[in-house]
């Protein structure tokens, strides 16, 4: 495999929760554990979980939008969790950029598509004369299938689809010719009918740019169709994380497995039962053990009391488990 | 779940006598500074006793308004210019304020998406509950609190959980809470309005079981509103998907996902990957919903189909101009497309 392009290593945040009583412990609120993977040029990674798993988290970590509590994340040469001056920072977010679930959120009403497609070419001084910037927004607006770029350009928000605006948000990404798309639910607020599009259109860039993308989702069918790789999030750490197919075919964890089956699908051969009730817990100054012990119908007893490492159970197929490993330190 | 093959939807072959629901030709306008938008466009269906019922389609395509409209809870801008609601026979749109209140609830009751946060925060769940079983019965606090209580183990919730204030509940924890207040007088029908879109899919799936067993247990019908079609599938005995007001296509829910013949609904079919199953490219579908204030003349989905070509001349000038009415074209599957009742002929 050829050199990541970006390698994150033991990404943590611990969000403080003040004091159990006036004088009781600090409480921390750990919402992202010792998290750890690498992009790839040209791939897909999609980091699957529920509410509460902490994959936004680490999104917003990685946009430097949070700062990290521990970890480490090499992106050119550099850990950019501790790039601090403006200018460095103005050059990562050129390389790196992000695509928020809620395109009615992330556009301002009040300006034209023209201008939310100009002003990263301004902030990142990509601008020539402006005809030169006006061809450049009408060639990035064909280039995620707005057409014809000239009528779209000068619409406001409030007269686009969502589909539009999320693909206007995805122009104004591609600006910078991005390296890396942190895209977080692109799709989750979309009408079904429109999904697709959205998808296509990140296969497409992915195919066509060599962009590579960490695709934030709840949405395991939607991972599987897009993304090479998945990792599957719970309380804040990795459950596992294997090839899309592969966790698809053979989920290791219990966790996974149970996701998997209470997706909706009529094409499931099995009625099956989902026998793990209950959701993900905030996690708050825990204690050494397995975070989805209390909800694992295979649960055992050194799962309550010693946390499991990841380990590769298969070739490149990481599992945290008891069942598939030794005991972590 | 039974199938009631003996009920037809259509005016022409309407049964109502058997039937606990029956809408006919039921249109509703929201008025807009544009002039008024149709948000549903003149849809008929009906429900028997015990029958789940789905009603699938995208926003703005008018499912959510046309439930409103069964509880006769659309306000201003909206109306309901036409058509009938018939409950047991009863007709629903003459009821009485008086006699609303009491198909309201009694008979007929409702849970939507956002219910959830609906519930008073300064209030205790429980009080919530037993005012609202008092408001319609006759009861002492003390036996209105048993039946809160009961109503709580019933939908999966701890029966101290009634102490509890709506922040202290999970976002699951609360629609259980609004599942049990909406069983709480034993309703003939229950309407579902997106009630698990905003949850987690663990939460989803272990609350739809419990509905389900809820219903094989106390027979009531159910009415249930989403725009995931996977899960519509799963659930519901009979199927209808609507597109810009109007229902374009309604068969059993099997038929339905196996045959789906308008071009619509085929398009919304792959607009879902699937976790089972080959990996294969999806479309979707092109372009998106139309205005409503304005929709296109002929068939409403005609400038999305793909099967609208001006080759076919004819063919075409119908697409483009003349709206498509529902027809049965093979037992129990009903389909408002041109193209597929040229093809059936």
């Amino acid at each position: 495999m050829m050199e990541p392009i970006m390698s994150v290593n033991g990404l943590t945040k611990h969000f403080p929760a003040g004091r159990a009583g006036l004088f009781g412990e600090r409480r921390r609120i750990h919402a992202v554990e010792d998290v750890s993977f690498e992009l790839h040029r040209g791939r897909i990674l999609a980091l699957v979980g529920e509410s509460g798993s902490g994959k936004s988290t680490i999104a917003r970590m990685l946009a430097r939008l949070y700062p990290a509590t521990a970890g480490s994340a090499h992106f050119g040469g550099r850990d950019i969790l501790r790039l601090h001056r403006r200018v460095e920072l103005l050059r990562y977010r050129s390389r790196v950029q992000m695509v928020f679930q809620d395109p009615f959120a992330s556009l301002n009403p009040t300006q034209t598509v023209a201008h939310h497609i100009e002003r990263p070419l301004q902030i990142h001084g990509r601008t020539g004369g402006w005809r030169q910037t006006r061809e450049r927004v009408h060639e990035l607006l064909q280039t995620v299938g707005l057409t014809p770029p000239e009528d779209v350009a000068r619409r406001l928000p409030h007269q686009l689809s969502g589909g539009q605006r999320q693909r206007v948000a995805f122009a104004r990404a591609l600006a910078v010719e991005p390296e890396v798309v942190l895209a977080d639910e692109p799709i989750s607020m979309l009408d079904v009918s429109i999904r697709m599009g959205i998808l296509n259109l990140m296969a497409r860039l992915r195919d066509e740019r060599g962009l590579s993308y960490l695709y934030i989702t709840h949405d395991l069918a939607s991972a599987r169709y897009l993304a090479n790789d998945i990792m599957v999030l719970y309380a804040g750490q990795v459950m596992e994380m294997a090839p899309a197919e592969e966790v698809m075919r053979e989920p290791l964890h219990p966790y996974t497995r149970l996701l998997l089956s209470a997706v909706p699908d009529p094409r499931r051969q099995t009625d099956q039962r989902v026998e793990a009730r209950g959701e993900i817990p905030v996690v708050v100054n825990p204690k050494p053990g397995c975070r989805f012990a209390n909800r694992c119908p295979l649960v055992f007893d050194t799962c309550r009391t010693t946390t499991p490492g990841l380990t590769e159970a298969r070739p490149k197929h990481w599992v945290r488990c008891h069942l598939f490993n030794t005991p972590a330190g | 779940m039974s199938q009631n093959s003996g009920v037809r939807t259509q005016d022409s072959r309407l049964t109502t006598h058997d039937s606990l629901l029956t809408v006919r030709r039921l249109t509703v306008d929201y008025l807009t500074p544009r002039g008024p938008a149709r948000a549903v466009d003149g849809i008929s269906l009906t429900l028997a006793p015990g029958e789940v019922f789905g009603l699938a389609g995208e926003s703005g395509c008018g499912k959510s308004t046309a439930a409103h409209a069964i509880m006769r809870l659309i306000k201003p801008p909206g109306r309901i210019t036409s058509g009938e609601i018939l409950f047991r026979g009863q007709d629903v749109l003459g009821m009485s304020e008086r006699k609303l209140r009491d198909f309201r609830w009694r008979r007929v009751s409702i849970v939507f998406q956002s219910a959830m946060n609906a519930l008073n925060p300064v209030l205790n769940i429980g009080t919530q509950i037993t005012d609202a079983i008092r408001a319609h019965e006759k009861m002492s606090r003390g036996q209105a609190h048993d039946r809160a209580a009961e109503l709580f183990e019933l939908v999966g919730l701890a029966p101290d959980r009634l102490g509890s204030f709506a922040h202290q509940l999970s976002g699951g924890q609360r629609q259980r809470a609004v599942i049990a207040m909406a069983l709480a007088l034993n309703p003939e029908l229950l309407i579902l309005d997106e009630p698990t879109t905003a949850l987690d899919v663990v939460v989803q799936r272990d609350i739809l079981q419990q509905i389900k067993e809820l219903k094989d247990r106390f027979g009531f019908s159910m009415l249930f509103i989403t725009h995931d079609l996977s899960l519509l599938v799963e659930i519901s005995d009979r199927m209808a998907i609507m597109y810009a007001g109007q229902i374009v296509e309604q068969a059993p829910a099997g038929l339905l996902f196996d045959r789906p013949l308008h071009p619509y609904t085929v398009g919304l079919m792959s607009s879902f990957p699937s976790i089972f199953g080959e990996r294969k490219e999806l479309e979707g579908i092109p372009g998106s919903p139309p205005d409503l204030v304005a929709p296109p003349r002929g068939c409403r989905f005609n400038p999305r189909c793909p099967h609208c070509d001006p080759v076919d001349a004819a063919r075409y000038r119908a697409q483009t101009e003349v709206q498509p009415v529902l027809q049965e074209v093979e037992p129990d599957h009903w389909v408002a497309c041109h193209l597929v009742q040229q093809r059936v002929q």
